[in-house]
């Protein structure tokens, strides 16, 4: 009897300990997951466009993006970041890698990164759709660079120099894509991207950045198209207030020569300026400018267009925001084919969830 | 020849002789701490200004070179600085600060209260699954986090390492000292209830056992509704609270409509950190006035 509650009781015991370093391992292996964040982008549109089957913007709701993003700290070398971009494309959903990589986590002063990621070419071409200043991109963006921006397979070297403001140069090789501006057919073709960025504290309350990025690659007429482009940004906000009042003017400015058969070229060039302005803790008030001109010599006609927006922002928590903008588009109908401008309003509701990690500043 | 040698050997000893420990820290009480402890041993300097809310601070490519330089990280943890500290370190790309001795934690380390008992939510409110992080609005807590740093300094620079520690204990000497008075004083006050903005000040008030039964902001981060203020006015007016303190990075507006109903309420802005306004150069400075405004004087 004696013997049956003594191994009643070790069987009692070898089970709790067993139990006991199963939960142990399970928290632990919990602590090393991923920080894991979804963004959702949802868009009401209506423009006098809109109801057109020509118009690139129907009218009506859409989830304009999802987003599942994961990062992670690999080893003590390095950190990887994966985000899976859910999207709509000509009627049919797509769940794509928009990016997908790792870098160095401890090197001193560099940076390397290695996998598909959005080029360092100009300041707005590295944001994330839910990141825009505005709910669509910029129009000189959109028209040079394609509407997923330059994102491609590749290697970056990125450091900072040793100055006494920030200064940082970033040198990348990018695979040639199926589309955009470097559609180039050769299959050893790469993309070579360089940016170099300057950012000065003017003040406690006011910073000074400045940006200046250039790209060459091979398109599909097999000639080289290089990009260069320069941004400038002013961003104001008080230590003392700063919760509740901000200011930031940014312009960006991208030129690109296309080379083509026959001695012909097209050069796209264009600019996007706005003001955003922070005039209590939750709502902010927006009003962009811009330009874009697509001048191909073979084509007797261009495309020029130009576009005013406005945007009213309320954002309850970094977790949140809901977003009213109104677009004015003027163009010669070159490219739309339409002979009226459009006028649009849209309504965007941004939400995230999980551990999305900080943007950028 | 052995004048040369000399001077070239002097080159190279002279700046290992005299080099200091640089350190960085998100808040400027950190900072303070940490200079005390240190004394001329270190060169430190805080991210965050003591004028500005600590949760919400841009990450400024600015930071990241200070951080670049570093050989420590001071920091809250408790997820205060999680929207913006990561983001700094690794722009810094300073192998240092990845490294054990690189980053030190305070905020565990100083027994922290409010942590939710069962699981969180966003819909609770920017809660802080680990506790509440404004540990150093403690005096007690200031002796902790001052003999923490003197661990870590001198794992950094072991030299140093008497001279860290008796600074460390003379600070929390000090503190407790003085805390003595204050506790006196506040007790002569007959101020048992404050109503503040947000959790800011709660390991202070708990220490001269102050309650805070209700807060402006109806959750933590979320600004005060009108609802939400008139049962702040219902609980200022039940339990008649004297006092309520808005940590002054935040507007003072919401606090100005309860007065309209309660005129016998003080409303004072105040510091909640080192040189959070003029005149605030250190944490003996900082608990001075908070005691002071809690006396009405």
């Amino acid at each position: 009897m004696r013997l049956w509650i003594f191994c009643a009781l070790l069987f009692t015991s070898l089970v709790t300990s067993l139990a006991a370093k199963a939960q142990s391992s399970f928290v632990t292996s919990q602590k090393f997951n991923p920080a894991i964040s979804a963004n959702g982008l949802f868009l009401y549109q209506n423009g006098n466009r809109g109801n057109d089957q020509a118009s690139e913007s129907p009218n009506g709701y859409s989830l304009q993006e999802a987003e599942l993003q994961l990062t992670s700290d690999v080893d003590v070398y390095a950190r990887a970041s994966v985000l899976l971009s859910i999207h709509q494309e000509n009627g049919e959903w797509h769940l794509e890698p928009e990016e997908a990589f790792g870098e160095s986590l401890n090197l001193p002063y560099v940076t390397l990164k290695a996998g598909k990621f959005k080029a360092a070419l100009g300041k707005y071409n590295t944001y994330h759709t839910h990141a825009y200043p505005f709910i669509d991109a910029n129009l000189i963006n959109q028209i040079l660079l394609g509407e997923e921006g330059l994102n491609e397979s590749g290697v970056s070297i990125a450091g900072l120099l040793p100055v006494g403001w920030y200064s940082e140069v970033t040198l990348q090789s990018l695979n040639v894509s199926d589309e955009g501006p470097f559609d180039g057919p050769s299959p050893n073709g790469s993309v070579s991207v360089a940016h170099f960025t300057n950012l000065w504290d003017l003040s406690d309350d006011l910073t000074l950045e400045w940006g200046l990025s250039g790209a060459i690659g091979p398109n599909a007429a097999q000639k080289n198209t290089s990009i260069w482009g320069s941004d400038l940004t002013f961003k104001w906000r008080p230590a003392r207030g700063g919760k509740y009042h901000a200011l930031i003017w940014s312009t960006e400015y991208l030129h690109g020569d296309a080379p083509q058969t026959g001695g012909t070229r097209k050069v796209t060039q264009g600019a996007s300026s706005f003001i955003q302005w922070q005039f209590t803790e939750r709502w902010w008030l927006q009003a962009r400018g811009e330009y874009a001109d697509v001048i191909d010599s073979a084509s007797p006609a261009n495309d020029v267009r130009r576009k005013e927006s406005l945007l009213l922002g309320y954002l309850p928590t970094e977790f949140s925001g809901y977003r009213l903008q109104y677009d004015h588009l003027e163009d010669n109908g070159a490219v739309s084919g339409f002979s009226k401008p459009e006028d649009k309003v849209s309504l965007q509701v941004n939400i995230t969830i999980g551990a999305h990690p900080a943007h950028s500043y | 020849m052995r004048f040369i040698l000399i001077l070239t050997l002097s080159l190279f000893i002279a700046p290992l002789a005299t080099a200091k420990v640089n350190v960085i820290t998100s808040i400027t009480d950190l900072a303070w701490i940490t200079a005390q402890v240190g004394g001329d041993q270190v060169e430190v300097s805080s991210i965050a200004k003591g004028s500005q809310d600590p949760h919400f601070i841009e990450a400024k490519p600015s930071y990241m070179i200070k951080a670049a330089k570093a050989d420590l990280v001071v920091s809250i943890g408790l997820g205060l600085e999680v929207g913006w500290l990561p983001s700094i370190l690794r722009g810094a790309r300073n192998p240092k600060l990845f490294k054990e001795d690189g980053h030190l934690e305070v905020g565990p380390l100083c027994h922290p209260i409010e942590i939710p008992a069962a699981g969180v939510s966003r819909a609770q409110g920017d809660v802080h699954p680990d506790g509440n992080p404004h540990v150093t609005l403690s005096p007690i807590n200031v002796g902790r986090i001052a003999q923490a740093l003197a661990d870590r300094l001198s794992a950094l620079d072991p030299s140093h390492s008497a001279l860290f520690h008796e600074n460390a204990q003379q600070l929390e000497s000090r503190m407790k000292e003085k805390l003595k008075n204050w506790k006196e004083r506040i007790q002569k006050s007959g101020v048992k209830e404050v109503v503040t903005y947000h959790k800011t000040l709660d390991y202070f008030l708990k220490e001269f056992d102050i309650e805070i039964p209700i807060t402006l902001e109806p959750k933590p981060g979320i600004p005060p509704t009108s609802r939400h203020i008139i049962e702040v006015i219902q609980t200022v007016k039940q339990k008649k609270v004297p006092l309520i303190l808005v940590e002054n990075f935040f507007d003072e507006k919401q606090a100005e409509r309860i007065k309209q109903d309660v005129p016998s309420v003080r409303i004072l802005s105040v510091p909640v950190a080192v040189e959070g306004e003029p005149g605030i150069h250190s944490m003996d400075d900082l608990f001075e006035k908070l005691v002071t405004v809690i006396e009405g004087k």
